[in-house]
């Protein structure tokens, strides 16, 4: 029998906010890195650094698996996957990971892309807190009855 | 020259929408120092589940079910009171 | 005594509603970027008779409060979504959680107004 109230207060409401914020974190890093990459000709195991992106999907916070129907849902990162992209390619024939053909290969990195990532990111960041500071302040209303 | 016949108070219309008070101290001060008991057991439980992280127990129910309490104590000691000072009016007229 | 709580009850329901809100809302917000994700919302059964509520209709969620079912349901009617099917409007989510505290910290003052008066009364005005 699935239990009805999320209650336990404001518990499960604030381990979701706090799902959202790790999750937001993980693309942030994953951004960063990615720029931070971006001209990596060489990179451990042989080739150009291959760009990174997070995969999310919504989760139950353990222990609250059915409360409300399955309504509350929080958020986690469900694997880290190398974009499949090719690399990048540029007559450099000069250059010491020049090919045969005098192509250096570079990652398939848009700085511009990773920046827009690490932009709504951030507002997701910024919401998520937002929303566990409601919460705080809800508590703290309900505390205040009768005072 | 005739004169009516002088009919009795209770003929008076609307009379009979007046009721007698149904509050008898007594009973009153009875009835609040049992939903004082009850009111106060619930808030005490609900605090002790409280502290124990029972899921069931938040924080405006705890907080609600201890003002409920506090409120209906206050009202059986006022009755109390007022009991009180009947009798003492009471016990102090003059025959 | 019991019945000048009456009121006190169903705000105190209201407020466990709220709360419930908030987290289904939350998931909302943590799930902005989740492909696939279609945002929830809740609403209140008008408050009824709690044994009413005998059999459990789909997507029908009964309450411990006495106060009414809630309902779930999808809120994302006419959203634009995301090329990987999110439906998140960050903006919407974020206006609802605010009205919702709103009217959670409103029913907790009215708690308190009454509970004051009931205080009073039963203080006999000292």
């Amino acid at each position: 029998m699935p239990r009805v109230n999320t209650n336990m207060d404001f518990f499960t409401a604030m381990e979701v906010s706090a799902s959202g914020l790790s999750a937001q974190r993980a693309r942030m890093n994953v951004a960063s890195s990615n720029l931070a990459n971006a001209q990596t000709t060489a990179a451990a195991g042989g080739g150009p650094y291959k760009r990174k992106d997070v995969v999310l999907s919504s989760a139950d916070i353990p222990g609250t698996e059915g409360e409300l129907g399955g309504a509350v849902k929080g958020v986690e990162v469900s694997s880290i996957k190398e974009d499949t992209a090719p690399p990048r390619l540029e007559y450099d024939p000069g250059h010491p990971q020049a090919n045969a053909q005098g192509y250096v290969a570079y990652p398939n990195v848009n700085p511009v892309e990773e920046m827009v990532d690490m932009i709504t990111a951030s507002r997701a960041y910024e919401a998520g807190i937002t929303t566990m500071s409601t919460a705080v302040n809800m508590a703290e209303k309900a505390l205040g009855i009768g005072k | 020259m005739s004169i009516g016949k002088i009919h009795g108070v209770e003929s008076l219309p609307g009379l009979s929408q007046v009721e007698k008070p149904q509050t008898n101290l007594g009973e009153s001060f009875s009835k609040a120092l049992t939903d004082a008991h009850a009111l106060d057991n619930d808030a005490t439980q609900q605090a002790e589940r409280f502290a124990n992280h029972d899921p069931s127990v938040g924080i405006h129910e705890v907080v609600i079910a201890s003002e409920k309490a506090s409120i209906a104590v206050r009202y059986a000691v006022t009755l109390k009171n007022k009991a009180l000072e009947a009798y003492h009016e009471l016990m102090n007229t003059q025959v | 005594m019991a019945n000048e709580f009456s009121s006190v009850d169903k705000l105190q329901a209201a407020m466990t509603f709220h709360r419930e809100r908030h987290a289904v809302l939350a998931g909302n917000v943590a799930n902005v970027d989740t492909p696939g994700y279609r945002p929830f919302d809740l609403t209140a059964a008008p408050a009824g008779d709690a044994q009413s509520l005998t059999v459990n209709q789909p997507g029908q969620i009964g309450s411990t409060d006495g106060g009414g079912g809630y309902t779930k349901e999808f809120s994302d009617a006419g959203q634009l979504q995301t090329p990987d099917g999110n439906h998140v409007s960050l903006e919407r989510e974020l206006a609802k959680i605010d009205a919702n505290r709103t009217r959670y910290a409103t029913a907790a003052e009215l708690v308190s107004r009454r509970l004051a008066l009931l205080r009073y009364a039963a203080g006999d005005g000292t």
